[in-house]
């Protein structure tokens, strides 16, 4: 069974769904701009140059952040084609107003990678690709074009130095213990950065102070 | 619905960025179908790791993989196979996962298995107690999340009601007591068994 003890979890103060994202925005980069037509002419016309465009940006990227969170080259060249294909049949669930065509990408190849781990460990556990009810990707339908430029442009505004601890913790998951290792620099240190990172990124999207 | 207990803020960063071991990010998408609050948070991540992944070191593809994906392009996708539950009852993300038939594991308290690893340390599960039911004290040999699904009930620290979420670690004991005035449904992710004191403790050490 489980439980609650308010050390562990915390009681949350209430922030207003509107209010969070609320802050007026610069415009999302140009380039995603482009890759987001690019999905969407795949979704209207089954587009294959805009498919070339979107394989040549993303299937590199996707092959190197799933190379860095542990897959050995051979699965993480399979799951980037995977995801590029997944794509161009999933290019009708793209939403432009919830997510910009990175977010989208990037949620398809973590879930198709979360599977690959999953299969692994217990290949009967999932029941395989079902019907999409609901535009699945990315999570949530309060995630707004705006603050996916916010988002961008916060994480520009961090210094160097936390930026490189929110990549290898958040996007690589590295344990702290191994980022301090690999930067030579006390675990203390790491703890601290990931925490000044977080609470900079957070004031910077949410608008608050 | 008020949901007073959410996930940490740091199990929400890596449900985001897909790190999440074996049975965890099952209750926590769990939660997320009820709690827009985290869905917030963890759309923030994604888009954290979006603007990673635009700006990463590309690695190099070898050189027939444009070729082969637009071979693959015009093959006609696997049909999606139908949910393999479909009941409303449970959250939608369960919709995916081919859950078992439920089973009695004590008076009033039955079992339904969503996920095991193959290795038996992680394990994701339904469990439906009927009202009033008190659990032996326990502890946890690993980490253990709560998501509860319909009902409530409350112990030393506190009273959950559907939506709320509770991690719980090791050396962490506690008394569950359901509430008198319903059932209550309850899924729970864990590593490790629950440690439990007691004759009653020994059937939950055995089923779950």
């Amino acid at each position: 069974m489980g439980q609650a003890a308010g050390a562990i979890s915390r009681w949350r103060t209430p922030r207003s769904a509107a209010g969070a994202w609320r802050v007026s925005a610069p415009e999302a980069s140009s380039a995603d701009d482009v890759h987001s037509k690019c999905i969407i002419a795949i979704a209207r016309d089954r587009d294959r140059d805009g498919f070339a465009a979107l394989f040549s940006h993303f299937a590199p990227r996707v092959k190197a952040y799933l190379m860095r969170t542990g897959s050995a080259p051979s699965l993480a060249e399979e799951l980037a084609q995977e995801t590029m294909l997944s794509v161009w049949r999933k290019a009708e669930l793209f939403d432009p107003a919830r997510a910009s065509a990175a977010t989208w990408v990037f949620t398809i190849a973590r879930n198709l990678r979360i599977d690959a781990a999953r299969r692994v460990r217990d290949p009967a556990s999932l029941a395989g690709e079902i019907e999409p009810e609901a535009p699945e990707e990315p999570f949530a339908a309060v995630a707004r074009r705006q603050s996916q430029a916010l988002i961008r442009e916060a994480l520009k505004q961090l210094p160097a130095e936390q930026r490189e601890v929110l990549a290898l913790s958040f996007f690589e998951d590295r344990p702290h213990s191994e980022i301090a290792t690999k930067l030579k620099i006390p675990l203390g240190t790491v703890k601290s950065r990931v925490r000044l990172a977080v609470s900079k990124l957070r004031e910077l999207v949410e608008g608050r102070t | 619905m008020t949901i007073h207990h959410h996930p940490s803020e740091e199990l929400l960063m890596r449900f985001a960025s897909g790190a999440l071991e074996g049975p965890f990010d099952i209750a926590i998408a769990a939660h997320l179908d009820a709690c827009v609050l985290c869905r917030e948070e963890v759309a923030m991540w994604e888009g954290v790791g979006g603007a990673m992944l635009d700006e990463i070191a590309p690695a190099e593809m070898t050189q027939d993989a444009f070729a082969r994906t637009l071979a693959a392009l015009d093959r006609t996708a696997p049909a999606p196979r139908r949910a393999p539950n479909r009941s409303s009852a449970l959250p939608a993300s369960l919709r995916r996962y081919r859950v078992g038939r439920e089973f009695p594991i004590g008076p009033g308290i039955y079992k339904r298995n969503i996920w095991k690893a193959k290795n038996g340390t992680g394990r994701a599960f339904l469990l439906r107690a009927r009202p009033g039911l008190e659990l032996p004290r326990h502890g946890h040999g690993g980490t253990e999340m709560t998501y509860v699904v319909q009902g409530g009930y409350s112990d030393e620290h506190g009273h959950y009601e559907p939506g709320d979420f509770m991690t719980a670690d090791t050396d962490h004991l506690h008394q569950p007591h359901v509430d008198q005035d319903g059932e209550c449904v309850l899924l729970i992710a864990s590593h490790g068994r629950p440690i439990a004191s007691g004759i009653a403790g020994l059937i939950m050490r055995f089923f779950m």
